[in-house]
């Protein structure tokens, strides 16, 4: 994601300070209204180097914090049209919900795949003849671990069918955020299923283990990662 | 004794007051677009609107009296973006103010020319 704009000092003090001017408004209004206002310094600053002056002539296009809130205070004499809540897909809980059910299928997925996939080892003693030392042969074999990324899945199906709708029909996230919302679980399968096995192939046994290790640093680092950031995303865009 | 002349400023303040949230209403009636976009057409001729920051406050009325509605889009220069819908309440207020504003225009303009330049 590109660097945001708004991070400028001078933006960051336009916001404030409408922030604070806008305190006695309703709160969602006052939140869609900054949330607003910051959108389009952004899009306004999109593909441009934000240096002081840029910065400038876009916030005297904007116009001063004073004149915003007037505008937001002018509002609340209007009369009111009949008021309406967000619709439900676009409140706070939804966003929460589809972050613990998301953190719940990665546990699964991870906890179905570990266990399922192991080095096995067998022994056998076989005495020598001749009444010499009796050996003993541990061999390991490895059954792979590719096989297990379905069953994991399906494991999780119950979780992932809720999470793909709820983020198919909130308006709080675009296209590509729910996109890879809906494909975290499949692929957290199919990355601790898979890479292991390429570890097998490259270098064997100790593969195996290098493999498991990076995958499970990608599933809870990467993935820990989407839903937070994700999740934030959803929670500044819940208006009220 | 002398009276205060209201600025032109001042006037088109109070003028927009009212009408403007329909103006914007109405650019959404075939389109569905984001506040940077709306504010630029709006802000084009100085007349409806004379800064853009204004425009957010007035959307986040609309979008709370359920006049409007927003979803979000990739956009290929930055973060996703904030697009405005048209909902049919908003379709039902702005079809009620147009022949309101025909009226309210109309008496207006009556009223000026016929006590126009009269003292």
């Amino acid at each position: 994601m590109n660097a945001r704009p708004a991070q400028h000092p001078l933006i960051q003090g336009y916001l404030d300070e409408l922030g604070r001017l806008l305190h006695g408004i309703d709160p969602g209004e006052r939140s869609e209204t900054l949330a607003g206002v910051r959108e389009h310094i952004d899009a306004s600053l999109a593909g441009r180097d934000p240096s002081d002056d840029a910065v400038h002539a876009v916030l005297a296009e904007i116009g001063s914090a004073q004149s915003v809130a007037e505008e937001a205070y002018a509002g609340r004499t209007a009369p009111a049209p009949a008021r309406q809540r967000a619709p439900a897909l676009d409140r706070s809980w939804v966003p929460v919900l589809v972050a613990v059910a998301q953190a719940v299928g990665l546990l699964i997925i991870l906890v179905v795949i570990s266990s399922s996939v192991v080095i096995g080892e067998s022994s056998s003693t076989s005495p020598s003849s001749g009444g010499g030392p009796v050996i003993t042969t541990i061999q390991r074999h490895w059954d792979g671990s590719l096989f297990m990324v379905i069953p994991a899945f399906l494991a999780v199906v119950w979780l992932w069918v809720p999470v793909a709708i709820l983020v198919g029909l909130s308006g709080l996230w675009a296209t590509a955020e729910k996109v890879a919302q809906t494909a975290l679980m499949p692929a957290a399968a199919l990355v601790l299923g898979g890479a292991p096995e390429i570890g097998y192939r490259l270098a064997s046994f100790d593969g195996i283990t290098i493999g498991a290790w990076v995958a499970l640093a990608a599933v809870v680092l990467g993935g820990g990662w989407v839903v937070v950031s994700l999740t934030l995303r959803a929670g500044r865009r819940v208006a009220s | 004794m002398r009276y205060m002349v209201p600025s032109d400023d001042t006037m088109l303040t109070h003028l927009r007051r009212g009408a403007l949230e329909y103006c914007v209403l109405s650019m959404l009636e075939g389109d569905q677009l984001y506040g940077l976009d709306i504010a630029r057409r709006l802000t084009a001729d100085g007349i409806l609107m004379s800064s853009e920051g204004t425009l957010y406050p007035l959307l986040a009325r609309l979008r709370k009296a359920g006049q409007v509605s927003t979803t979000w889009r990739e956009s290929t220069e930055g973060p996703p973006r904030r697009y405005y819908e048209l909902t049919p309440a908003g379709r039902r207020a702005l079809q009620a103010f147009r022949p309101a504003w025909q009226h309210f225009r109309d008496a207006v303009d009556v009223a000026l020319h016929t006590h126009g330049g009269q003292p």
